[in-house]
């Protein structure tokens, strides 16, 4: 089991700010010594220039990004490291997908999407579609912000000329967790050639995750939120997937052969990896991983569940009806993104106080505007969960949430 | 030091001047996207000089608190003097330095009172 007292030991905020309450782990993770360190070690120990260098301080610095890419592959349950590529985060993993797609649609061609996207995996398939006149389906959810009769909507949805269903595996509001491999089994009876990428930027870091298992196509993360540097995230595909994709960027690092006339490209994933990458970055990131494998997934899992389970009784203890829980209370098939509305506080005023009282929590849409209107639902409050969480910061939140509402009520 | 200044909470909790003004000559709304705030501003304007105002709205406490506060603020004055005001006269009216976040809650009635006495 998950001793979160010593597990605060390993991150070095802790010791410089010792009365932080963390609740933004959905927005961006603390990050342990260990990684830290391995920034810290490249910098002042070996910071080469990868793939290029014949001088032994090169070789050592490519020798660490890319054991980190089969490091990382390892962990998500990737066939090979050869289809993990880096990318900045899951924003440009999930865009790199919208533009290289481009050349392989045509005008008519459908893509599907959902409500319960972040705007990563929003906008770049709306303005696609309205560059090349693609029509995009965007599929409704629940009042308690889960797909809306998934089977039925799905047999509707999709159809030979579908091309792409982009879906999150997890909503990064509600924490609600799409049952993806029976999704993708869904949308592959009906049309085996169509792509199903998943944002995978709240699941990877919050349970155990094998890609093949899943069925999909891409599969796109950050390693910042699963205590990785900020500035690094991956695009998982399928080779042969990867593969039918052209070069996105351009440039050194990418390019097999050059002439006047005419250039080729490095085999995937160096194919989708110009310029100089963020090396430090990419090799600190499989220290993240290796610290989560240490803990093991199925109990990052376990210990987030039963934090919820107890922010969510112990809110509805405090503060009955005046806390409306944004998703499921049933916390089998969600984990800790705890959503919600306080009276009829506004979720600025409210996260903004609880800052002042040294409680992190994010407030606003969340970068996912669709859910909201889908809610009817201006803003809300979000407290997300880590592996470092425990109940003494459920129990601050819930006597800051008390002052707030002292302050404020009218 | 709390933004929430007493000021702040009491202008939030009382808001003066709330409701619509039948008879305005000048009326404009607006919106504050990342907040969600909402501001409409109404105004009567004789002679160049504003001789009432009402707000309605909806939104965080900083921006209903900074509307209350600067409408009570302009009742009597020119119009010049009200094209003239800028964010810096907000904050002294709330005598607190806000986060850049927050500056657009505070100066969302401003901008309201200065896009209807422009128009």
């Amino acid at each position: 089991m998950i001793n979160p007292h010593e597990i605060k030991k390993d991150f070095p905020i802790f010791k410089n700010n010792p009365d932080l309450i963390y609740l933004d782990s959905t927005a961006t993770t603390l990050k342990p010594q260990g990684v830290v360190d391995a920034l810290t070690e490249y910098y002042e120990d070996y910071s080469a220039s990868v793939h290029r260098g014949l001088y032994p301080l090169a070789a050592r610095a490519t020798k660490g990004y890319e054991d980190s890419r089969e490091k990382i592959a390892a962990f998500i349950g990737a066939a090979s490291a050869k289809e993990v590529v880096f990318t900045r985060n899951t924003t440009e993993s999930l865009n790199v997908l919208a533009y290289t797609f481009e050349s392989l649609l045509q005008e008519g061609d459908e893509i599907v999407t959902t409500a319960m996207e972040h705007h990563s995996n929003f906008l770049p398939w709306q303005a696609l579609a309205e560059r090349k006149g693609l029509t995009l389906t965007v599929l409704d959810v629940t009042k308690k912000g889960e797909l809306k009769n998934i089977d039925e909507v799905l047999k509707q949805a999709i159809s030979k000329r579908t091309k792409v269903v982009t879906l999150a595996h997890v909503s990064n509001v509600t924490g609600v967790v799409n049952p993806i491999k029976k999704i993708v089994s869904r949308i592959k009876a009906v049309n085996p050639e169509c792509m199903v990428i998943v944002d995978g930027a709240q699941s990877v870091p919050h349970m155990p995750i094998n890609v093949i298992d899943l069925g999909c196509d891409f599969f796109a993360f950050s390693l910042h939120k699963m205590l990785g540097p900020t500035g690094v995230g991956v695009l998982w595909g399928k080779k042969k997937m990867l593969e039918i994709l052209p070069p996105f960027l351009y440039g050194g690092e990418m390019v097999e052969s050059v002439t006047w006339k005419k250039s080729t490209y490095k085999e995937v994933p160096h194919r989708f990896e110009a310029g100089t990458p963020h090396i430090a970055g990419v090799i600190a990131a499989s220290k993240a991983t290796e610290y989560l494998a240490g803990i093991g997934m199925e109990e990052a899992l376990m210990h987030e569940k039963k934090l919820l389970s107890y922010g969510l009784s112990e809110l509805e203890n405090a503060f009955g009806s005046d806390i409306v829980i944004i998703g499921p209370k049933d916390t089998s098939s969600r984990i800790g993104s705890l959503a919600f509305l306080f009276k009829e506080h506004h979720p600025h005023d409210i996260a903004e106080l609880l800052g002042e009282q040294g409680i992190c929590v994010r407030a606003g849409r969340h970068c996912a505007a669709p859910l909201h209107i889908a809610l009817a639902i201006q803003a809300s409050v979000r407290a997300s969960f880590y592996v470092y969480s425990d109940r003494k910061d459920i129990d601050t939140l819930i006597e800051g949430l008390k002052k707030v509402d002292a302050m404020l009520s009218k | 030091m709390t933004i929430y200044q007493d000021i702040i909470v009491d202008h939030y909790r009382n808001p003066r001047n709330k409701g619509v003004l039948e008879d305005a000559t000048i009326s404009e709304s607006l919106k504050n996207y990342s907040c969600g705030d909402t501001i409409t501003v109404y105004l009567n304007v004789q002679d160049d000089t504003i001789t009432d105002v009402r707000f309605k709205g909806s939104g965080c406490a900083i921006s209903q608190a900074a509307a209350s506060i600067l409408l009570e603020n302009i009742k009597g004055k020119s119009i010049n003097e009200v094209k003239k005001l800028t964010y810096s006269d907000i904050q002294e009216l709330l005598g607190v330095k806000l986060s850049p976040a927050r500056v657009k809650c505070a100066e969302l009635a401003l901008k309201a009172v200065q896009k209807g006495v422009t128009k």
